[in-house]
């Protein structure tokens, strides 16, 4: 185990990594009886009245048809060869796996102040950002939450599911920052919040493009990064054309490994508030 | 390693500005409209210069014969014009026979009274927090000061270089030092001093 996923010690005082809380969250979800207890229809109708949906509290307002322009951080995480996974292991392995994971990735997304966008099979959706919040703040702490559950899954994570006998995961993500509308749809039964941008289709797209344990970011959120973390995609750029006109737009590796302690350090520091709630002083 | 550090380390370095209350803000929604800088909700905001924090000894100032606003007094005429836009609160004083400027700097953490005089030379001015005895945090039974001062304790917000007598003024200078409070606000919560300066400034 690496030196940045032990638990720190401070006179005495053990305090848990970020990393740690992250792989010990997994296995006890994983573990958990609540996941095998399958319930009928019309019990998973009845769900508990204290839950709430994915999605960002300052749009949680709109009614149908309704939408709000919001720049923001998109990333989306998911497990690679998850597909080849859920052909060949049991439904609820792999519905226990996903559960697991996704939960602790939801996790460091709410404690470095960003927001659970949409869940769907074994990827999340993310976003950071909001009224008042700066753009560079957003992406940096988007990174962050991406480098430590890259981090977390790489180290930790994958020696405990290992003790277990257990296939090991691989976790990749993408991101991008623009400008989205936040637009209900769907009618007045069933509705959910879409989140409509080339920016939130991009961030979908580098994920894509990421191999396991990798983050490739669009050209909106390189533009908020410095320039040494990041390195053209072998793939970029990625060209569009539109009646005639053609351009381009660029993607880039960005090189976590190097922001992991500083990482959990800032994500203990923000505690779960919005970025919103940061003001740089750089 | 706290949020301030890993936004110096990992963000793109982009412009500050100062609004009229003395709070540093990022460059978001701000827009450049008949030459000066404008943010939605804290309305007129200074560019905060090119500069880097330092400390050490006091700057020794150079003997002159006539003191700048003597050979020029039409350059603090203009910079009474600049003050008044953007540091309304700020009232104009004499320090030593020099001429200056206090008002107080609210951080959105903590707010500080300073004062800014002139030197006869039209150097760099000099900067002193009069709201506080003492710049420091207390570390267990101790108490540290706070980096970037200088020897006498006025506040050391930019290199003598960083200053350019014939583009800067009081403006510049209070910009800085709402800068400096403000990473000085940081450092006090966190003891990890959050800033080298700022590296880009807004054309």
């Amino acid at each position: 185990m690496e030196e940045n996923h032990r638990n720190q010690s401070l006179g005495g005082l053990v305090i848990e990594s970020i990393q740690a809380r992250f792989a010990k969250g997994v296995l006890e979800q994983y573990r958990s009886d609540k996941i095998w207890s399958t319930k009928s229809v019309r019990e998973s109708s009845l769900h508990g009245s204290s839950l709430t949906s994915a999605g960002h509290p300052e749009f949680d307002g709109l009614d149908i048809g309704e939408r709000a322009a919001c720049n923001l951080a998109v990333t989306f995480f998911d497990m690679s060869h998850f597909t080849a996974r859920s052909f060949w292991e049991p439904l609820e392995t792999v519905t226990r796996l996903a559960q697991a994971v996704l939960t602790q990735f939801a996790l460091i997304v709410e404690e470095s102040g960003g927001f659970v966008l949409g869940l769907r099979g074994d990827g999340l959706m993310a976003g950071w950002g909001g009224q008042g919040s700066e753009p560079e703040v957003d992406v940096v702490m988007c990174m962050a939450a991406c480098a430590i559950a890259l981090d977390s899954g790489k180290g930790v994570l994958n020696d405990l599911l290992a003790r277990d006998a257990i296939e090991p995961v691989q976790i990749r993500a993408g991101v991008d920052w623009g400008e989205v509308n936040f637009i209900r749809t769907g009618t007045n039964k069933q509705s959910d919040m879409n989140i409509v941008g080339f920016a939130a289709n991009f961030a979908a797209k580098c994920e894509k493009y990421a191999n396991a344990w990798e983050i490739v970011v669009g050209e909106g959120a390189s533009l908020h990064l410095d320039e040494t973390y990041l390195t053209s995609h072998a793939d970029s750029p990625k060209d569009y054309q539109y009646k005639g006109e053609r351009r381009s737009y660029s993607f880039n590796q960005f090189a976590w490994k190097r922001i992991v302690d500083d990482a959990a350090s800032a994500i203990n520091q923000i505690g779960g508030r919005p970025t919103s709630a940061i003001v740089p002083t750089y | 390693m706290t949020i301030a550090s890993l936004l110096s380390k990992l963000g793109r370095r982009t412009p500050l500005f100062v609004t009229v209350a003395g709070q540093v803000i990022g460059a978001a929604d701000v827009v450049k409209a008949d030459g000066e800088f404008r943010h939605p909700n804290h309305g007129r905001v200074t560019s905060v210069a090119k500069h880097a924090f330092h400390d050490g000894d006091d700057p020794i100032p150079t003997e002159v014969v006539n003191a700048w606003w003597i050979n020029d007094p039409s350059a603090l005429e203009t910079e009474r014009n600049n003050m008044a836009l953007a540091f309304p609160g700020f009232t104009e004083v004499t320090t030593d026979g020099r001429p200056g400027w206090t008002g107080e700097i609210d951080t959105g953490r903590g707010k500080h009274w300073i004062e800014l005089v002139h030197r006869r030379d039209h150097g760099l001015p000099s900067v002193e927090v009069l709201s506080a005895r003492r710049l420091e945090r207390r570390a267990g039974r101790r108490f540290v000061r706070s980096p970037h001062l200088f020897t006498s304790g006025k506040l050391c917000v930019a290199y003598a270089d960083d200053w350019n007598a014939d583009e800067h003024d009081a403006v510049t200078v209070v910009a800085w030092a709402a800068h400096w409070l403000a990473a000085y606000s940081e450092w006090r919560f966190t003891s990890k001093w959050p800033s080298e300066g700022a590296a880009v400034e807004a054309a």
